[in-house]
């Protein structure tokens, strides 16, 4: 083998490999870009604020028709969190007036878009903190681990909060995306 | 002819380039700087650097009477006045005064070789020294230097900064300054309990008493955020304690549940700010800032001129950590300070990204003492007897604290 030849078989291996590395990246189970993935198949699992407001546990249930794809798990999460949990321990938080307008996914991050019933949804920092994180645990359990974050938008636009007297007068920021609250991924 | 057109053509082009090109330095219109006498200072130049004008902050800061130096290498902006240094460096956030970090709202530009930064920010740069503070009025394209004691006869406070000594009261080492913010206020009510018990006017009382007892420590010196009924932003709120340099940051505020729901929630409860990450859990987050606190040490004292800039990076960012562990502590020792002396429920300590706690650049903490939303703990709240655990616990706590730092 002459040296040209080596040099036209290594760039060969190269490009194989390369070629086979990108197929498997780009299809892999962690793949932001694909909208068909990763819809859950039978149950979603919602989180719960305990009546007492310590914790956000997570429940099975199975919804009236189950999101076809990703893009519609965030609705449909958001609607399910309305329902009183059947365990007379857990309580709804997620008032009706509130809905979610629209969602896109970019990166690690779900960007959830919710009409203005969300200001002053909750009253202080253990009501905004239990509303604000059974909707961040409920859409990130349903979707690809990839996603690690939800950034909260109002009407469109970046709030500062949830507060009802202008959007300096709440308590948690919604002007940085927000992680889960959980021990272990459910 | 044709050569002419070519001409006209370019030259209106180029004409118009320059009108479109937003970002451009503006001699005209610009921002006066007016004493506390009314009298003009001078004119400051303009950059149009989005939301709101951007002045030359070298000029601003000559005016004040510092001197300046430029660093061409490490594109900084020096400025000393007596033993004040103000170092603002280009494209970052970082900020310091007489060597101590602090983080600044906007990042400082630099064009046409001069630094530019928000007028409306101006006041989280450095204070004029004394008892003088800085006002930006938008309408007038002004800022004015206001003599705080002058404010103070009699006038009506539209400022929630106007009446503060803008500066760091002189402390002795073994001294701490606290400040202490009482949630809401005018216009915001806060939670509204069953009975009609409204937050601004419990944290209110339960503030203005624990005041009252801070001042029989001659160790810990207080500054409230409010004193009345007056609503102040968030943001405002951290910018006060800011500006003093405050050694800790305690917001007071009572509870509540999402409205409409069937929550029994009773208890009092201390949040510190977290870092959102994602999926890290307590201990993963434990591990590192046990790792980069055995780091910090090593560099604790060390002139910021001895490390390069990459390192001063780094070392900043410890000391935000080293804020976020003391924060922890205080919320710990509160919590528990406070279970140790009442029955009523211990939540412990949790962490969320709070708006208020985000902005303060010292540790901070937000105390919730029960929940308005329970008609039991509503009723407590009302109590001497309460009030009284609270106040005691916090003001044993910071005593603790004082002596646990220095």
């Amino acid at each position: 083998m002459n040296r040209r030849t080596g040099v036209l078989v290594g760039l060969v291996v190269v490009l194989v490999v390369g070629g086979i590395l990108a197929v498997y990246f780009s299809t892999g189970p962690g793949d932001p870009e694909d909208p068909t993935q990763e819809a859950p198949e039978e149950e979603l699992i919602l989180f719960y604020p305990s009546r007492d407001g310590r914790e956000l546990v997570p429940v099975s249930r199975t919804p009236e028709s189950m999101p076809e794809t990703r893009e519609d798990v965030p609705e449909t999460v958001v609607d399910m969190l309305k329902q009183v949990p059947e365990d007379e321990e857990l309580v709804a938080v997620v008032p009706e007036e509130m809905s979610l307008r629209s969602s896109f996914f970019e990166d690690s991050i779900v960007w959830l878009d919710f009409n203005d019933g969300i200001i002053g949804a909750a009253e202080g920092s253990a009501g905004e903190y239990v509303l604000l994180y059974s909707v961040v645990n409920s859409v990130l359990a349903n979707l690809d681990p990839s996603f690690q974050m939800v950034f909260f938008l109002v009407e469109g636009e970046h709030r500062n909060t949830i507060g009802p007297y202008g959007e300096d007068s709440g308590h948690i920021a919604i002007n940085v995306p927000l992680g889960p609250r959980w021990d272990e991924r459910p | 002819m044709r050569r002419f057109g070519v001409l006209v053509l370019f030259l209106s082009f180029f004409l118009s380039l320059t009108v479109m090109i937003p970002g451009g330095v503006q001699a005209d219109n610009p921002v006066s700087l007016i004493d506390q006498e009314g009298e003009l200072l001078t004119n400051l130049r303009v950059f149009d650097g989005g939301e709101g004008p951007w002045i030359d902050i070298g000029s601003y800061l000559r005016s004040l009477g510092f001197s300046l130096e430029w660093d061409p290498l490490m594109e900084r902006l020096v400025a000393r006045n007596g033993d004040r240094e103000v170092r603002l460096q280009t494209d970052s956030d970082r900020h310091y005064v007489n060597g101590k970090v602090r983080r600044l709202p906007v990042e400082p530009k630099r064009t046409d070789d001069r630094m530019f930064y928000p007028a409306s920010e101006v006041d989280e740069v450095v204070s004029p020294g004394g008892d003088v503070t800085v006002h930006w009025n938008a309408g007038l394209r002004q800022i004015q230097l206001v003599d705080t004691n002058r404010q103070s006869e009699g006038t009506t406070r539209e400022d929630p900064l106007g009446d503060i000594i803008d500066q760091r009261p002189e402390l002795d080492a073994e001294e701490m300054l606290v400040v202490i913010d009482p949630g809401h206020g005018g216009r915001d009510p806060g939670a509204v309990g069953t009975s009609g018990l409204r937050e601004k006017e419990v944290v209110l009382e339960i503030s203005l008493r624990l005041r009252d007892q801070l001042e029989q420590n001659p160790d810990i010196k207080v500054h409230m955020t409010r004193t009345g009924d007056e609503f102040i932003p968030l943001d405002q709120r951290a910018r006060q304690a800011n500006r003093l340099d405050a050694d800790l940051f305690v917001s007071l505020h009572a509870n509540s549940v999402p409205v409409g729901s069937t929550s029994n929630a009773s208890g009092f409860e201390v949040y510190t700010l977290s870092y959102e990450s994602g999926d890290a859990t307590d201990e993963q987050a434990a591990e590192r800032a046990e790792t980069e606190n055995s780091v910090l040490w090593q560099y604790e004292g060390m002139d910021r001129e001895e490390v390069d800039e990459d390192l001063a990076f780094i070392i900043d960012q410890l000391h935000v950590s080293a804020n976020a562990r003391n924060s922890q502590q205080f919320a710990n020792m509160l919590a528990e300070g406070l279970d140790e002396r009442t029955d009523v429920p211990n939540r412990g300590h949790r962490q969320a990204p709070f708006y208020v706690l985000n902005r303060a650049q010292m540790p901070a903490v937000l105390f919730e003492v029960g929940f308005l939303s329970n008609r039991e703990e509503e009723l407590r709240l009302q109590t001497d007897e309460y009030q009284q655990t609270i106040i005691t616990t916090v003001a044993e706590m910071l005593e603790r604290y004082r002596r646990d730092l220095y």
